[in-house]
C-alpha cells in the first residue's frame, strides 16, 4: 500500500467574493522511499493541496471532499468527530511521522529560542528520548546538515544564522524523528544559486540514506529534475499530468506541460532555442472554466474542453494526463 | 548588428555606501560596486550575474544616476555622465530608462496605466497635445501585448506578467536607447517570463536598443545575452560573450555558478557531477583582502591570501584571477 494516497480532494476557501476552489477533485499516490515533485504556477493549488493534507489550511478554508490515507490511516478531516480532535492529531503527526520545510525558514522557526530548544523539545515530545540524548542526536543533525562548529552554533538564536543556514536548521528538525513523509514548499526559492545547490544536494544525499518520502513542490522544474523521480503538474486547482521524471521531460502528454517545457531554457545547450511562450494567463479559481482549467490558453483546445472535465487517461503504469486530446473520439492529426 | 560601436562604457566604477551605526563606532563602508569596468555595445544585451549582494542592483542604478560613484567614471554615448547638465542631463533621462524587478511596487496604484504610460511623455515634452500622447499609449499598449481598452484601468486589476508589461512600455514611452532592466522577470511564472523575455527581444530588434539584463536566473540570462559579466562581492570576476561564459567558464566562481544550475532535465541533472561550493559569501563590510572569492575557491594559493588579481584579457573575455596571469 501506497505510504500517502489522496482521491479526489477538494478545497475551498470561503471569501467576501465568493468560493476560491483552490484544489479541485485531486487524486495521487506516493510510495515509500519516493521523491514526487509537484510543479505549476504561482496560485495553482500547489501550497494549499499540501496544507489540505497535513492540516494547516488557513482559518477560511475547508476540505469539501475526499479521502486522505496516510501510513495505513485514514487521515481526512471528515474522519474526525471535530476540528478540536484532528487539530490535536495533525500536531502530533506533523512533529513526528510527516515534517515540513518552508519557502521562508522563519515561518517555521522561533525568533527568541535558542537553536538547541527548537531541535531538542519536538523530540522529548514525541520519543523517550532523555535530554541529554537529544541534544547529542540535535549536534549529530546539524553536523548531517553541514552546519560548522555546532556545539557553538546550538545556543545561539535564528537571527545569527544566515538565510541557507536557517534552512538547514530546518532541514535538521524536520529530520530529527526519522518522519516518513517529509513535505517541502519551494526550500530553495529564497536562496541564491550556490546555496541552493548545497540544499539540494543535501536533500538528495537524505533521501539517498533514508527511506523518508519526499512531496517537492517548486515552480523550478531543475529542481524537479534533480531530485524528484516523479512529476505532478497542477494547473488550475488541478493535477493535469502525472508521471515519472522521464515521462514529464521526454514524454509528455498535456499540451500545458508541452508549453512549459518550451518556455525553459536548458544553458547546457549548444544552438539558441526560440522560446515559446504560452500566451494569456491562469484561471482565476474563483471563478475557473467549467471544463479544462488550461481551456483559454490551449492552442489546441476543441469544442468539448469548454465544459466538460477531461477525463483522465493512463498513458502507462504511473503516467496520466487529464487531456481530451488523449480520448478516442479525438480527432487526430 | 552593427555590434562594434560603444553606447555605454563604465572604468574603475565604484559605488559604497556609509553603514557606519553610531556616532562613536567606526566607520563602516560597504562596497558594492568596487572597481568594476566594462563597455555595452549598441544593438546589444549585456547580462549581468551573480548572487544576492553581489552588487548588481547597485551597479545598475549608479548607471541610471539613482546613485553617485565614489569614483570612476561611467560614459553615455560618449559623453560623461558624472558631468551632463540643462538639456544634455535631460536627454540622458529620458535616453536611459530602467524597468524594475518587483511590478506590483513599481507602479503608482492610483494612476490608470494610460497616465502611467504618458507620465514619463509629459516630463519630457515629447508630443505637443494630449491626442498624440494617447495615440502613442495605444500603440505601446500593442506593442507590448496589452489591449487599447487596458487605458482606463488600474496596476491592482492585472497580473504580474501584464504589470511588468506596462512597466515595459512606460520604460518605452519616450524612445530610449538604453534600458537598464533590473530582474525583470524574477517575480513572474516560467509560462509568463517567456512572454516577457520574447518581447524585450522583439523590442530589441525593432528599435535598436541596449540593455543592461540583471538576473539571478542565470538560464535566462544566457538566453537572452550577446555578452556576460560576473559578478562577486562588488567585482566583476569575468566577463565576456555568452556562450564562451556558459561553455568554457574561466573564473572558478563562473565554474561554480554554472554548475550550480539546477539543469532541466533528468538525466543529465541526476548524473552530472556539481561542484558544490562550500561556505558563504563574506560580508562585503569586511571583504577579504585579496582575491573576494579565496575564502571559498579550491584552487587558492597564499598570493590569493594578500594580492587581489587585476583584470586581464584572456581571448574573448577578461578575468580576474591569478590563474591566468602569465
Ligand atoms: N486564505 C485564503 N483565502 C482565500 N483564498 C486563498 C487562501 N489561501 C490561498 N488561496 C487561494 O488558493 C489558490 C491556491 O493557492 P496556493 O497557495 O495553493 O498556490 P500555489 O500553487 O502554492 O502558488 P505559489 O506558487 O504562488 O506558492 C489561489 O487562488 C490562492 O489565491
Ligand atoms: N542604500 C543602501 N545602503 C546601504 N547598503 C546598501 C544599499 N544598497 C545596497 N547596499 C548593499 O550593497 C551591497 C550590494 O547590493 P545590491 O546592489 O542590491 O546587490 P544585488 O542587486 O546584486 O543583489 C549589499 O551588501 C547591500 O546590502
Ligand atoms: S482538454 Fe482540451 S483545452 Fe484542455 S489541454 Fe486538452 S485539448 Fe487543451
Ligand atoms: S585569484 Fe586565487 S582565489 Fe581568486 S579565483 Fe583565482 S585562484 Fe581562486
Ligand atoms: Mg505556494
Ligand atoms: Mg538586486
Amino acid at each position: 500500500m501506497a505510504l500517502l494516497e489522496v482521491n479526489n480532494l477538494e478545497t475551498v476557501f470561503k471569501t467576501d467574493a465568493g468560493e476560491v476552489q483552490a484544489v479541485r477533485n485531486v487524486s495521487f499516490k506516493v510510495e515509500q522511499g519516493e521523491a514526487l515533485g509537484i510543479v505549476g504556477e504561482s496560485g495553482s493549488g500547489k501550497s494549499q493541496m499540501m496544507y489540505s493534507i497535513i492540516g494547516l489550511l488557513a482559518e477560511n478554508g475547508v476540505v469539501k471532499n475526499g479521502q486522505i490515507t496516510f501510513d495505513g490511516k485514514d487521515i481526512s478531516p471528515s474522519q474526525f468527530t471535530n476540528k478540536k480532535d484532528y487539530d490535536n492529531f495533525m500536531r502530533e503527526c506533523r512533529g513526528n511521522t510527516m515534517a515540513m520545510i518552508f519557502q521562508d525558514p522563519m515561518t517555521f522557526l522561533n525568533p527568541v529560542l535558542k537553536i538547541e530548544t527548537q531541535l531538542v523539545e519536538p523530540m522529548l515530545n514525541h520519543t523517550d528520548m532523555t535530554r541529554e540524548q537529544a541534544r547529542e542526536r540535535a549536534l549529530e543533525l546539524m553536523r548531517k546538515v553541514g552546519i560548522p562548529s555546532p556545539e557553538k552554533r546550538i545556543t545561539q538564536y535564528p537571527f545569527e544564522f544566515s538565510g541557507g543556514m536557517r534552512q538547514r536548521i530546518v532541514i535538521a528538525i524536520a529530520l530529527a524523528n526519522n518522519p516518513k513523509l517529509v513535505i517541502a514548499d519551494e526550500p530553495t526559492t529564497a536562496l541564491d544559486v550556490t546555496i541552493q545547490a548545497q540544499v539540494l544536494e543535501l536533500i538528495d544525499d537524505l533521501k539517498n540514506e533514508s527511506n523518508s518520502a519526499i512531496i517537492m513542490i517548486t515552480h523550478d522544474l531543475g529542481v524537479v529534475a534533480k531530485l524528484c523521480d516523479r512529476i505532478a503538474i497542477m494547473y488550475g486547482g488541478k493535477i493535469v499530468e502525472i508521471g515519472s521524471d522521464k515521462d514529464i521531460f521526454y514524454n509528455p502528454k498535456h499540451p500545458y506541460t508541452e508549453g512549459l517545457l518550451r518556455c525553459i531554457s536548458n544553458p547546457e545547450d549548444d544552438e539558441e532555442k526560440t522560446l515559446t511562450p504560452i500566451a494569456g494567463s491562469p484561471p482565476d479559481l474563483l471563478n475557473p472554466p467549467k471544463g479544462c482549467p488550461f481551456v483559454d490558453r490551449c492552442t489546441k483546445a476543441m469544442r468539448v474542453c469548454k465544459d466538460h472535465v477531461p477525463e483522465v487517461t493512463t498513458i502507462n503504469e504511473g503516467h496520466q494526463c487529464a487531456c481530451w486530446l488523449l480520448d478516442s473520439r479525438a480527432v487526430r492529426k | 548588428m552593427s555590434e562594434n560601436k560603444v553606447i555605454l562604457s563604465v572604468k574603475n566604477l565604484k559605488t559604497y555606501f556609509d553603514v557606519t551605526k553610531g556616532l562613536f563606532t567606526k566607520k563602516q563602508i560597504v562596497k558594492a560596486v568596487d572597481d568594476v569596468s566594462f563597455d555595452v555595445y549598441e544593438n546589444e544585451t549585456f547580462g549581468l550575474v551573480g548572487e544576492s549582494g553581489c552588487g548588481k542592483t547597485t551597479l545598475g542604478r549608479t548607471i541610471v544616476k539613482i546613485y553617485e560613484p565614489e569614483s570612476g567614471s561611467i560614459e553615455f554615448q560618449g559623453k560623461d555622465i558624472a558631468k551632463v547638465k540643462g538639456k544634455d542631463l535631460i536627454s540622458f533621462r529620458k535616453d536611459m530608462q530602467m524597468i524594475f524587478q518587483d511590478p506590483y511596487a513599481s507602479l503608482n496604484p492610483r494612476m490608470t496605466v494610460g497616465e502611467i504610460i504618458k507620465e514619463p511623455m509629459i516630463i519630457h515634452n515629447i508630443y505637443n497635445t494630449d491626442e498624440e500622447r494617447e495615440r502613442r499609449v495605444v500603440e505601446l499598449l500593442k506593442i507590448v501585448g496589452l489591449k487599447p481598452d487596458h487605458i482606463r484601468r488600474y496596476p491592482a486589476e492585472f497580473s504580474g506578467g501584464q504589470r511588468q508589461r506596462v512597466g515595459i512600455a512606460r520604460a518605452l514611452a519616450v524612445n530610449p536607447k538604453f534600458i537598464v532592466c533590473d530582474e525583470p522577470i524574477s517575480a513572474l511564472d516560467v509560462s509568463i517570463q517567456a512572454q516577457v523575455v520574447n518581447l524585450l527581444k522583439d523590442i530589441q530588434k525593432e528599435m535598436g536598443l541596449s540593455y543592461l539584463f540583471i538576473a539571478h536566473d542565470l538560464s535566462m540570462v544566457k538566453h537572452i545575452s550577446d555578452r556576460i559579466g560576473v559578478m562577486y562581492l562588488g567585482h566583476m570576476v569575468e566577463c565576456g560573450p555568452a556562450n564562451d561564459v556558459y561553455h568554457r567558464p574561466l573564473h572558478p566562481y563562473t565554474t561554480a555558478l554554472l554548475s550550480a544550475i539546477p539543469i532541466p532535465d533528468p538525466d543529465t541533472a541526476k548524473s552530472k557531477q556539481r561542484i558544490v561550493l562550500g561556505g558563504e559569501v563574506p560580508s562585503p563590510i569586511n571583504p577579504p583582502k585579496g582575491c573576494p572569492f579565496c575564502t571559498r575557491c579550491t584552487k587558492a594559493t597564499e598570493r590569493c591570501q594578500n594580492e587581489r588579481p587585476e583584470p586581464i584579457q584572456v581571448g574573448t573575455r577578461i578575468v580576474a584571477c591569478h590563474l591566468y596571469e602569465r
